[in-house]
C-alpha cells in the first residue's frame, strides 16, 4: 500500500468513522511515472446523512485540500449506511482519455 | 473584466454548463470524458467550456467555486458537482430530471 493511500485511510478513519471504507490507487490505469497519482474513494458513513452529495464532496475536498495540489484525480463516492446497503458498489471510474495528463 | 466576472458570466449564460478538459467530441481527460458523454445521454442541451483553451478560467474556476477539480457542472449558475456526482444522479435517475427543470427555470427568468 503506497504511502498516499495509507494517509488518506487513516485521515477519513479518523474523521468519518465510515462503517465501510475503500481507498483504491488507480495511478495504473494512467500514464506518466507517478505512482500516487489517481485515487478513488468509496465511503460510507452515517455522517453523510444530512448532506446533500456536493456538501459531502466538500468535505472530503477541504479534509484533502493539501493532498489534492498533489494527487491529478480523486474519485470520490460517499454514502450512508442505508444507501450502501441498496448498492453495494460504486461506479468504476474511467480510463484515461488520452491527450494531455498534466 | 476580470477573471472572476467573466466566469460569473459563463454560468449566467445559459441553463446548463460543463466546465471541461477538452469538448464533448474530443474530451482530454476521462473524467471530463464521462461527464460530457452523462450529461449528453440525457439528450438535454447544455453548454460547455474547454478550460484548456482558456488558462485564466482553468486557473480561476476553483477559487470561483470553491472547488478544486474539473470537470464542473453548473445548474442555473449554482456549481451541482464534478463528474462522480453527475454520475451518481444519472445512476439515480435524478439527472434528466434535472437537467430538464434547469433549462424551464432558465427560460421562465
Amino acid at each position: 500500500m503506497s504511502d498516499m493511500q495509507e494517509h488518506l485511510r487513516v485521515q477519513l478513519e479518523t474523521t468519518l468513522s465510515p462503517s465501510h471504507l475503500e481507498v483504491i490507487n488507480e495511478s495504473h490505469q494512467h500514464s506518466g511515472p507517478d505512482n500516487e497519482s489517481h485515487f478513488k474513494l468509496i465511503v460510507v458513513s452515517n455522517y453523510f446523512s444530512d448532506l446533500k452529495l456536493i456538501d459531502r464532496h466538500r468535505f472530503i475536498n477541504k479534509l484533502f485540500k493539501e493532498e489534492l495540489g498533489h494527487i491529478h484525480a480523486l474519485a470520490m463516492h460517499t454514502y450512508t449506511a442505508e444507501e450502501w446497503e441498496l448498492r453495494q458498489s460504486a461506479p468504476d471510474s474511467p480510463k484515461c482519455a488520452g491527450g494531455s495528463k498534466s | 473584466m476580470d477573471v472572476l466576472e467573466r466566469i460569473q458570466q459563463q454560468v449566467d449564460s445559459a441553463p446548463i454548463v460543463l466546465y471541461m478538459k477538452g469538448t464533448p467530441q474530443f474530451p482530454q481527460c476521462g473524467f471530463s470524458a464521462r461527464a460530457a458523454q452523462t450529461l449528453t445521454s440525457t439528450g438535454v442541451e447544455f453548454a460547455y467550456v474547454n478550460i484548456f483553451e482558456d488558462q485564466e478560467v482553468f486557473q480561476n474556476l476553483p477559487t470561483f467555486a470553491d472547488w478544486p477539480t474539473f470537470p464542473q457542472v453548473y445548474f442555473n449558475s449554482e456549481l451541482v458537482g464534478g463528474g462522480d456526482i453527475i454520475i451518481e444522479m444519472a445512476e439515480i435517475g435524478s439527472l434528466k430530471g434535472a437537467m430538464e427543470e434547469a433549462v424551464e427555470k432558465f427560460d421562465n427568468k
